[in-house]
């Protein structure tokens, strides 16, 4: 079948294919490791985990084999990981404040435990970076840890009412801060002991429906829901913990047109009690998304009420 | 001809198997959604909420409109046709955040209406709409407390 002159193309075919991945593979700039500024210090245990399943995406430290360099493997390594290195580092975990390093550690346990992080991708490619239950357990037990030795001063409840003030605030998307709220339901209310607030979560009567009727994959649109953030404030002799100072308001509005790019959920919060719209520009909805992601079997929503079978 | 088919079915049957592996590891929905812990408010406001760690209870303060009107930083007289809701949850993890907690199902409702006697005097009255517990509150002592207890509370600081 084969004859001379078939081989002689099936040798000039793999030649010039070699050749081709060799000259992409020297063109593309190589993913380097940049100087550390500041490595995450916590204890030998946790680093030893997140040395072994998150450090080769989110650290300066990420080890590649030869065939990771080959193009165009290698483009698909180099954008994953400057996009986790830029999301989370843990060799500039220096430039977080104390505050935001509990708050990347808890968005971390969380991502872990539903198995999100480690990426699968990764994870098909090296089995043992998937952590075991003992491993997860030994992060959640640092991060609780860290959070209760690190607990502030509860917040001073503040008695200013700023809701006569006629402005007009608007998240970078657009969304502009409204307080009709104040007449919807309560769909449930939370608190937080990873960041020590509390919150009620209202929706409008779109929104109610859709969680009487269960509704909610996807929800409909017109669906409203907003949470109101308060520091925990005074505890009383009964263990009963109260409001302190007004934190946030965080907004999330259905509309699978206008907000496709984010699942059809549009975000918006506003800080403090001066109501200051939160991010520097539109893309601050993907980041808000993007956690949200891990509340995708309800439709994106962490808070509606549920029970265990 | 065979053969290639054989390939083809076994690299199908390979794909498939493995997304099913992989949606089984990403589907974590060991809850479901209990419309009726959701507390249907009616035209109430909400005054104040708190939590309990040592009992494990959320609890929200519902006002009529005439109740949540009452300025937070107040002394304030009581006025007749006031009514009080406060609703408490059992308070559990949230399913979806290591780190949250949230209600979970109603435990107990307790109304305090300011009503006026038929001398002209106003005196509030206390009863438990709902309770998950056949034990709960009762003794003229104890409705005391409790009335006292819910009149006393602030508003919480809203904008
Ligand atoms: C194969 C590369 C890879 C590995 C390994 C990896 N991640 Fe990630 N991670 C990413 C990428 C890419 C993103 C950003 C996009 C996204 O969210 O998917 C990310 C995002 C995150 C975020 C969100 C950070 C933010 O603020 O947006 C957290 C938290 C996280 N990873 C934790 C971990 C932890 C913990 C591990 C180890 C147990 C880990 N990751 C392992 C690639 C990786
Ligand atoms: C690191 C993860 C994370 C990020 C980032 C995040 N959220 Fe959330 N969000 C949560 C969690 C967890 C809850 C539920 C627990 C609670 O009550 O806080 C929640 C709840 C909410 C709710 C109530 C409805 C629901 O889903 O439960 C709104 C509204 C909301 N977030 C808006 C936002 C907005 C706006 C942003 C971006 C500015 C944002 N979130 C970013 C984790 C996140």
């Amino acid at each position: 079948m084969y004859n001379a002159a078939h081989k002689k193309k099936v040798v000039v075919i793999l030649i010039i294919s070699v050749v081709a991945v060799w000259i992409l593979t020297t063109l593309t700039p190589p993913l380097t490791n940049p100087p550390a500024t500041g490595e995450f210090d916590g204890p030998d245990s946790v680093q030893r985990i997140l040395k072994h399943a998150c450090y080769d995406c989110h650290s300066n430290h990420t080890k590649l084999e030869w065939y990771h360099q080959v193009a165009p493997l290698s483009w698909k390594i180099s954008a994953d990981v400057l996009e986790a290195r830029r999301h989370l580092n843990f060799s500039h975990w220096d430039s977080l404040s104390a505050a935001d390093q509990r708050a990347k550690l808890w968005y971390a346990v969380n991502m872990v435990e539903q198995g999100r992080m480690p990426r699968r991708d990764y994870t098909l490619l090296h089995p043992s970076a998937k952590l075991s239950e003992r491993e997860v357990g030994a992060l959640k037990n640092y991060i609780v840890a860290l959070t209760n030795t690190s607990k502030t001063q509860p917040g001073k409840p503040i008695v200013k009412q700023v809701s006569d003030q006629p402005v007009v605030r608007e998240s970078p998307n657009g969304i502009q801060y409204f307080s009709d709220y104040l007449h919807w339901k309560v769909i449930v209310a939370t608190n937080r002991f990873d960041n020590g607030t509390m919150r009620v979560i209202y929706g409008n009567d779109i929104a109610v429906k859709a969680v009487q009727e269960g509704n909610i994959n996807p929800w409909p649109n017109g669906a409203a829901i907003v949470k109101v953030v308060w520091d925990a404030g005074e505890q009383d002799a009964d263990g009963n913990i109260y409001p302190g100072a007004f934190n946030n308001v965080q907004f999330m509005i259905r509309d699978d047109e206008r907000f496709k790019r984010t699942e059809g959920w549009g975000f918006a919060r506003f800080n403090t009690s001066h109501l200051v719209p939160y991010g520097k520009n539109v893309s601050f909805e993907v980041d808000c998304m993007n956690c949200h992601r891990l509340a995708s079997a309800n439709g994106f929503v962490f808070d509606i009420p549920t029970k265990k079978p | 001809m065979t053969r290639m088919r054989k390939k083809r079915i076994s690299y199908i049957f390979l794909t498939v198997s493995l997304s099913l592996y992989l949606q089984a590891c990403g589907d974590k929905s060991n809850f479901q959604v209990s419309p009726e812990d959701l507390y249907d408010s009616k035209d109430l406001h909400v005054i104040t909420t708190w939590f309990n760690n040592r009992h494990q209870t959320i609890s929200i303060l519902y006002g009529n409109e005439q109740a949540a009107s009452v300025p937070a930083n107040d002394i304030h007289v009581h006025q007749v046709g006031e009514r009080y809701t406060l609703v408490t949850w059992h308070q559990q993890g949230n399913p979806l955040w290591f780190g949250g907690q949230i209600t979970g199902h109603i435990t107990l409702i307790e109304q305090v209406d300011i009503n006026t006697l038929a001398s002209g005097a106003i005196e509030p009255h206390y009863n438990v709409t709902y309770s998950e517990r056949t034990d709960s509150i009762s003794g003229t002592t104890l409705e005391r407390e409790r009335i006292d207890y819910i009149l006393s509370r602030k508003k919480i600081e809203h904008l």
